[in-house]
């Protein structure tokens, strides 16, 4: 940190300086030099070279068998991994943070950390990664005794071993391999795997792995063969090879098993020779299990061989050290040696201690493992859900790929179903070609009667409005006839009085009255019929018209039947026909109709505008009625410079007795009718207006 | 002299009027005016201050302002003025809707004459 100033290259040579430490597992080293980067990276907020530290901090701190701590940097590690997206290094984490669970005896949890470590590094196929968690899984379960899964397992990480180039994890796996094999009673299997394990660490020529092998092939013979002549042999190669990597707890072990054989054997002079090698080799290495195990042994077949005064020594050594060790069983053990050699040696007093003391104990043992198993019932069950849950978060994975798979087949399965029902379709075309013109004559009678059903619903819907438009004239007619009859009776009494004058002024207004009769009456008598012709069944026949001869025909028509009513009306009208039109199919009736509504009310329309400005002297009301041929189609339009239809009228003009003429003059189902009758030619009719500009009705047909 | 409005948009009603009513006006008892749309009445209304009509009969159905509108109006703007309505709709929603806004009588289409001169021989004896 030269002048305080420090940068991010310094914290990535103090993380390699921590790694270095714990390499060579100098625990206080390695916590110094990653605290050290946790700070510095953390004042240069830099990211990376923190999680880093912090993942050596939690290594060093293990390492240190300070094992909360060490969880709680791991932790920490893992979630600032987790926010850089480094998965690698969080399965790392987990995998570190399920060995210190580990430590702590929380199996269960362990294995639930390790299943997640594997999953992560499944997922970025981190192969090393996942031998590692693999073998660590493998372990839990031949821990628990659960042989068949600690075999899955391991035949797992066998498959990742042999597919990658490396030999130390085949190695490792083997090894593994050939234990679960022993456990599980399959010799062969056994022998095999533990003949390749030393094979490959004579492939990589490392003598502490063939050593290791050696010691496991020579327990193998004696514990589970025994075969005690191979058993010797292999320990002594063992023996020989830890001594050339001067590997003390290793030497120690191959003397031991060495002892074991001798004893087994009776050979008690070469056991004992053995057995204090080994003792020798573990003082050495402050193994102090290895020296109980040494002492009691040295003890016991010193008993066997009747030395009870050298037993005794060896029996007090090992209540010493596991007294040390503070196991009780082991103490309880010792105790009840102990309580032997006194009674051998004809102390009845100090044996008679020895072997009360071992009762209680043994007692005490027997209470404590009682509330053992119940505590290991306890954490077998949590053990047994964590292998559950993952079996289960399995399960779900396959029932995923279950699902693609079976939606896979259903998609083909679709699609071989849909080109059977098209090459079925091909071959039905000719059939359902006729069965298809059939269902077009059906349908089209169908919708003839739907036009007229519809018809006939707006005109149920209408009755009401109907009804008051009939009673109004109606109305009418009734109280101009009655009051005409009162005044024929006034009329009679002024005639008896002489009064001709008055008389004459009565039957004036008589007349009057008797023309609005007359005038009302027609007035229902339109409406009638307009609702009988929106409403009846058209029986006409369609049939080759010519359009311009029809709509010159309705413009006179229509133009002298206006001015038959009103002689004061007058108009321009102007034709402006297309020579090239064709003749087409029609109902000649009916669109007659439409053309005589349409000019009708164009006509109309100039008329209301000359009379809404009486003074326009320039103005000239004009009617033009157009055709035109588009191809495949031809229009008819009718245009006038009338007043125009306001904006929010024109989506109404449609509809059934909509009008804006006065009360009389209009039964509002001209433009309902027009277009009834052109839709029902397959055509449509549309509108442009602008007020006090003129209008285009333009029909396509 | 007591003035009555007629409001209705058929024009020929200004016609049967005057001669149902030709004896009332004859003899100076009766006057009666004419409007054939709400929006009419208002003016005839509001161009005499204070108004001297005394009482109206209206027609509902009626293009721009419907007869209930005029009502509604009238009652705000002439409190004093009474108003009847003369509907082809007898129905209970117009009924109800013209009594609660302050209508005095309502008739019915076709006009029962004989009623309507009880109401105007009722408003002039009063």
């Amino acid at each position: 940190m030269r002048n305080g100033v420090s940068t991010t290259s310094e914290v990535n040579t103090l993380n390699k300086l921590a790694v270095a430490y714990l390499i060579n597992e100098e625990c206080d080293s390695g916590l110094y030099y990653s605290v050290r980067s946790v700070k510095m990276a953390d004042s240069l907020n830099y990211k990376k070279g923190k999680a880093l530290a912090t993942f050596y901090t939690g290594l060093s701190l293990r390492c240190k068998q300070d094992y909360a701590n060490a969880y709680k940097s791991l932790l920490e590690a893992k979630n600032l991994f987790e926010e850089l997206g480094n998965e690698k290094y969080v399965a790392k984490c987990l995998k570190d943070i399920g060995i210190i669970l580990l430590y702590q005896d929380n199996k269960a949890d362990a294995l639930r950390i390790f299943f997640l470590a594997l999953n992560t590094s499944e997922k970025i196929k981190d192969t090393t990664e996942i031998m590692t968690v693999l073998i660590e899984i493998s372990d839990l379960f031949y821990f628990e005794k659960n042989y068949k899964k600690a075999l899955e397992y391991a035949k797992r990480d066998e498959t990742y071993a042999y597919s990658q180039p490396l030999i130390h994890p085949r190695e490792v796996v083997t090894e593994q391999l050939g234990y679960i094999y022993i456990s599980l009673n399959n010799d062969s299997l056994a022998l095999k795997y533990q003949l390749e394990s030393l094979r490959l660490s004579a492939m990589q020529k490392d003598t502490f792995g063939i050593a290791n092998s050696y010691l496991q092939l020579g327990y193998y013979y004696y514990d589970s063969k025994n075969n005690n002549e191979l058993a010797l042999q292999y320990l002594q190669k063992a023996e020989k090879m830890y001594a050339v990597v001067k590997d003390s707890s290793g030497i120690s072990n191959s003397h031991l098993g060495q002892a074991r054989v001798y004893r087994s054997t009776g050979n008690a002079v070469l056991a004992l020779i053995s057995f204090k090698k080994s003792l020798h080799f573990a003082e050495l290495t402050h193994d102090n299990y290895a020296i109980a195990d040494n002492c009691l042994e040295i003890g016991q077949t010193l008993f066997e061989a009747g030395r009870y005064a050298e037993a005794l020594s060896y029996f007090k050594d090992n209540l010493e050290v596991s007294n040390h060790i503070k196991q009780a069983t082991r103490i309880a053990i010792a105790y009840k040696e102990l309580g032997n050699v006194y009674e051998k040696l004809k102390k009845p007093n100090e044996a008679l201690i020895y072997l009360n003391k071992f009762i209680i104990l043994q007692d005490s043992i027997n209470a404590k493992m009682q509330e053992d198993n119940l505590l290991a019932i306890e954490v077998k069950r949590n053990f047994d859900k964590a292998v559950y849950e993952n079996e289960i978060e399995q399960e779900r994975d396959e029932f995923r790929t279950d699902v693609k798979i079976y939606s896979l087949l259903a998609v083909l399965l679709v699609l071989l179903l849909l080109s059977f029902m098209l090459y079925r379709n091909i071959m039905q075309k000719q059939k359902a070609k006729l069965k298809i013109e059939t269902a077009f004559e059906e349908l089209k009678a169908t919708q003839q009667q739907l036009i007229q059903s519809e018809k006939m619903a707006s005109l149920g819907e209408l009755t009401a409005g109907i009804a008051h438009e009939i009673q109004n004239p109606l109305n009418f007619v009734n109280n101009f006839s009655e009051v005409s009859n009162e005044l024929i009776d006034e009329m009679n009494e002024i005639l008896d009085e002489g009064n001709i004058k008055e008389a004459k002024e009565i039957s004036q207004d008589l007349k009057q009255n008797l023309e609005k009769i007359n005038h009302h009456g027609k007035r229902a008598d339109a409406i009638v019929k307009g609702m009988l012709e929106h409403s009846r069944v058209s029986s006409g026949e369609k049939i080759k018209t010519d359009i311009n001869a029809l709509c010159d025909e309705y413009l006179r028509l229509s133009y002298h039947g206006l001015r038959a009513k009103d002689k004061a009306f007058n108009a321009a009208f102007e034709t402006n026909f297309d020579p090239g039109l064709p003749k087409i199919n029609v109902i000649p009736q009916d669109i007659g109709r439409v053309l005589l509504n349409l000019i009708n009310n164009a006509f109309y329309a100039v008329k209301m505008q000359d009379l809404a400005f009486p003074h326009e002297t320039e103005y000239k009301p004009t009617v033009i009625v157009s055709t035109k041929n588009l191809g495949d189609r031809i229009e008819i339009s009718v245009k006038d410079n009338g007043n125009g239809i306001p904006e929010h009228i024109k989506d109404k003009i449609f509809q059934p007795f909509f009008t804006t003429k006065p009360t009389g003059q209009g039964t509002g189902l001209g433009l309902s009718l027009s277009y009834d009758i052109v839709k029902a030619h397959g055509g449509s009719i549309s509108v442009e207006s602008q007020k006090n500009a003129g209008t285009t009705f333009i029909i396509n047909l | 002299m007591m003035k009555f409005l007629v409001v209705d948009d058929e024009k020929d009603v200004e016609m049967l009027f005057r001669q149902k009513f030709r004896k009332e006006i004859k003899g100076g008892e009766v006057e009666l005016e004419f409007a054939f749309s709400g929006q009419e009445a208002l003016d005839n209304l509001r161009s005499h201050t204070p108004p001297d009509v005394v009482y109206i009969f209206s027609d509902i159905n009626m293009p721009g302002m419907t007869g209930l509108e005029l009502l509604e109006r009238v009652k705000s703007e002439f409190p004093e003025i009474k108003v009847s309505m003369i509907s082809a709709y007898g129905d209970s929603e117009n009924y109800e809707r013209a009594m609660s806004s302050g209508a005095k009588e309502f008739f019915t289409k076709p006009i029962d004459f004989d009623s309507l001169k009880n109401e105007i021989q009722g408003i002039i004896k009063s």
